[in-house]
């Protein structure tokens, strides 16, 4: 998967915006491509606004980390969608279906790092419907849980539950 | 591909970034704790996140972040998904204890679509109660209510949460698993409930092929409480009970309250301090008179509230409204003689009116000094005679459906000349709504007359669904485009607005409304209209 990731960013563009505005603010990935984007789209994301506010709009080239230059421009989509109020189920489902297992769970933590409240709850209804009537072994799985309980103990808790355990769809093949 | 410039601000804009991150953490603890009901006060210790930035990638996987960010998922799955993550680890074993809404009904506790629950017989389709209707898609009782119940009653004691904000069931129950319910229901009182909702019907999947006894729900749970958490209370099929000589006032939060098929008595509802929004659908009260002195309530809706004579139902002969604050009102009480309101505020009125009402109603509108907006289903047509004395000096918009009468068999010749009278006495109206409920092409056509009587000066647009050519619908058309001096556009079709009633799909039969446009075409040509540019056929 990581090298998936690292081949596709090579051929990413970055985003084109108006080279005569001054007020565009670069938001720099992980992996150190700039991505210039309106200010009107910070403020989608409360991390980015309030370093722009911390320090008077001055500096308006952001790190990010944490965040590839891969999932980043589906963050910055999202967030241009929902400025213009163009999220839109058709939208939603349109934009949930580019994405695999891999690609939601990792914009799922830039969401919660740029602290982007309408992605973070969209994309939680994304992962609950891709686990929905999963084994607890999937469920792990996708979640990189580790069993730390002894075999007797899952077993326990397994019988203790068992009235919940009907009827579970079979395992998907993982993605990754 | 990274330029100089933007290098540079990285070392010092990386400790601010930490810094304030750090600080934003704390904020949005504070107000997650009040905004976000799905996260418990006790979780802000785990907030110590993600604040070094530049080092590390933050977290591998969703598993390592904190309880309150997991809990975004949590309250997004079904209750059998749910529960299903207690297993996965220890850390993971209480978590879902962070969920604070509850919902059970046959999707969340069995399947989650249709196909399945028929396929495994949870669902089966049985001879309707309603004559039109040959199958009804029902539950199977015997296969899954003992399940569902035993569900849960299961989940509820494996619960761990402290708080538990909302509280759903919608499941065919009855009054064979009161004991049960009644353990629910204290159970999360004691965890600070404010919602409760006890869909007894158990739509869409209910019985109507068997004889029931409701559930009580019962004042006595709320005894040692009080229930002061309770804001929002929902009850369908359900008898509400109130001990003899009871004393105490169990709901002092209570802001909504929506009744449907209960049996509840007026007392009740009296005594609700903070109500805001009152439903009162097809339930029996114990009195004829339905009588409302509220100073909190504002919005109000009653649909056919009945009383028991013996076996016999009697629609209620009396509502008297005493309602300062209460600004919109939908009301079917099928009589309109005995209506006393004083409701100085309503402006949003639906009004159900039935044969030969129509006076009663526009005397009544005439007391509501901001009325501004009014919806009448009426039963039958508005008469040529209709006199109205006291104009509706701030009504802006008006909608009028017009529904057959069940005894009327005749084909009604819909004379619409008497909504002019309504228009004339409606000075200031924007937007007039007109829609027929299954129109039908009448033999006897007469020529459409120029009624000079009329004109009106505000008005701007004007809809007429439910039209399929005849005469009445081309004179009324006409006479608006010539005397409504600001018309700006009037809308026909055949075509109702679907969001009237969905269910009912007019879509199945498309030649009939090509016919049925094709006639108000031709019938418009054959007349000398004036202000044709603002004619729209839909």
């Amino acid at each position: 998967m990581a090298e998936e990731v690292s081949s596709q960013m090579n051929s990413l563009s970055i985003s084109e915006t108006n080279p005569s505005s001054s007020a565009t603010i670069s938001l720099v990935s992980g992996d150190d491509i700039v991505f210039k984007v309106e200010p009107t789209i910070a403020k989608e994301m409360e991390t980015v606004q309030s370093f722009i506010d911390e320090t008077d709009g001055k500096i308006t080239t952001i790190p990010l980390p944490n965040i590839s230059s891969h999932d980043l421009p589906y963050v910055i989509e999202y967030c241009e969608k929902s400025i213009a109020g163009k999220i839109t189920k058709e939208f939603e489902a349109e934009f949930v279906k580019k994405l695999n297992n891999e690609e939601v769970k990792e914009l799922f933590l830039a969401a919660n790092y740029l602290n982007i409240k309408k992605l973070l709850d969209f994309l939680s209804q994304v992962i609950a419907d891709r686990i929905a009537n999963k084994s607890v072994e999937y469920v792990r799985r996708y979640f990189g849980i580790e069993n730390d309980f002894t075999p007797e103990e899952e077993a326990k808790l397994r019988e203790e539950l068992a009235w919940t355990f009907t009827g579970v769809d079979p395992d998907d093949e993982d993605e990754n | 591909t990274m330029s100089d410039t933007s290098l540079t601000p990285n070392v010092t804009g990386n400790i601010n970034l930490k810094k304030r991150n750090a600080k934003r953490k704390g904020g949005r603890t504070m107000s997650d704790a009040t905004s976000n009901p799905n996260v418990e006060d006790g979780m802000k210790s785990n907030l110590t996140t993600h604040i070094n930035l530049k080092k590390v990638k933050m977290f591998d996987h969703i598993s390592q972040l904190p309880d309150c960010i997991l809990s975004y998922i949590l309250t997004k799955l079904s209750m059998k998904d749910l529960l299903k993550t207690s297993i996965l680890s220890k850390r993971w074993c209480n978590l879902w204890a962070l969920r604070r809404d509850l919902y059970f009904d046959v999707f969340n506790v069995f399947e989650n679509n249709e196909e399945e629950l028929l396929q495994k017989g949870y669902l089966f389709d049985i001879p309707s109660a309603h004559c039109f209707i040959i199958l009804e898609r029902s539950i199977n009782l015997e296969l899954s209510l003992d399940e569902f119940v035993r569900w849960v009653d299961q989940f509820l004691k494996h619960s761990n949460a402290t708080v538990i904000d909302s509280f759903l069931v919608n499941f065919y129950l009855n009054s064979q698993q009161q004991t049960t319910i009644d353990n629910w229901i204290s159970l999360v009182i004691k965890r600070g409930i404010q919602r409760i909702d006890l869909l007894f019907k158990g739509s869409p999947y209910g019985r109507c092929d068997r004889p029931r006894k409701y559930y009580k729900f019962s004042f006595n749970l709320f005894l040692e409480s009080n229930a002061s958490t309770l804001k929002h209370l929902s009850l369908e099929c359900c008898i509400i009970s109130i001990p003899p000589n009871c004393n105490f006032i169990p709901f002092k939060s209570l802001s909504f309250l929506s009744l449907k098929w209960v049996k509840v008595d007026g007392i009740f509802i009296q005594s609700l301090p903070q109500l805001e929004e009152l439903h009162l659908i097809e339930c029996e009260l114990k009195s004829s008179i339905l009588k409302m002195v509220s100073s909190s309530l504002c919005h109000l809706k009653v649909t056919s509230c009945y009383v028991l004579f013996g076996n016999s139902k009697k629609f209620i002969e009396q509502c008297s409204l005493d309602c300062l604050k209460l600004t919109s009102l939908d009301y079917d009480g099928h009589d309109l003689a005995n209506l006393n309101f004083n409701t100085p505020m309503l402006n949003n009125f639906h009004l159900v009116v039935s044969y030969s009402q129509h006076l009663i109603a526009f005397r009544l509108f005439a007391t509501l000094p901001k009325l501004e907006s009014l919806q009448l289903d009426i039963y039958s047509t508005v008469p040529t005679s209709l006199k109205i004395t006291q104009r509706l000096e701030h009504l802006k918009q008006l909608n009028l459906i017009f529904m057959r009468p069940f005894d009327f068999l005749q084909k009604l010749d819909f004379d619409l000349s008497g909504i002019l009278t309504i228009l004339q006495a409606s000075p200031l109206l924007q937007k007039l709504s007109i829609m027929i409920m299954s129109p039908e092409i009448i033999e006897n056509q007469k020529d459409a007359r120029d009624l000079e009587a009329f004109s009106h000066d505000e008005v701007k647009v004007i809809e007429l669904r439910g039209c399929v050519g005849n005469w009445y619908e081309i004179e009324f058309a006409m006479n608006v485009m010539k005397y409504a001096n600001k018309l700006e556009r009037i809308v026909l079709s055949p075509y109702w607005r679907d969001d009237i009633d969905e269910s009912l799909d007019w879509n199945s039969n498309p030649a009939w409304f090509q016919n049925g446009r094709q006639r108000i075409a031709e019938k418009l040509q054959n007349e000398e209209v004036v202000g044709r540019e603002k004619l729209v056929l839909i």
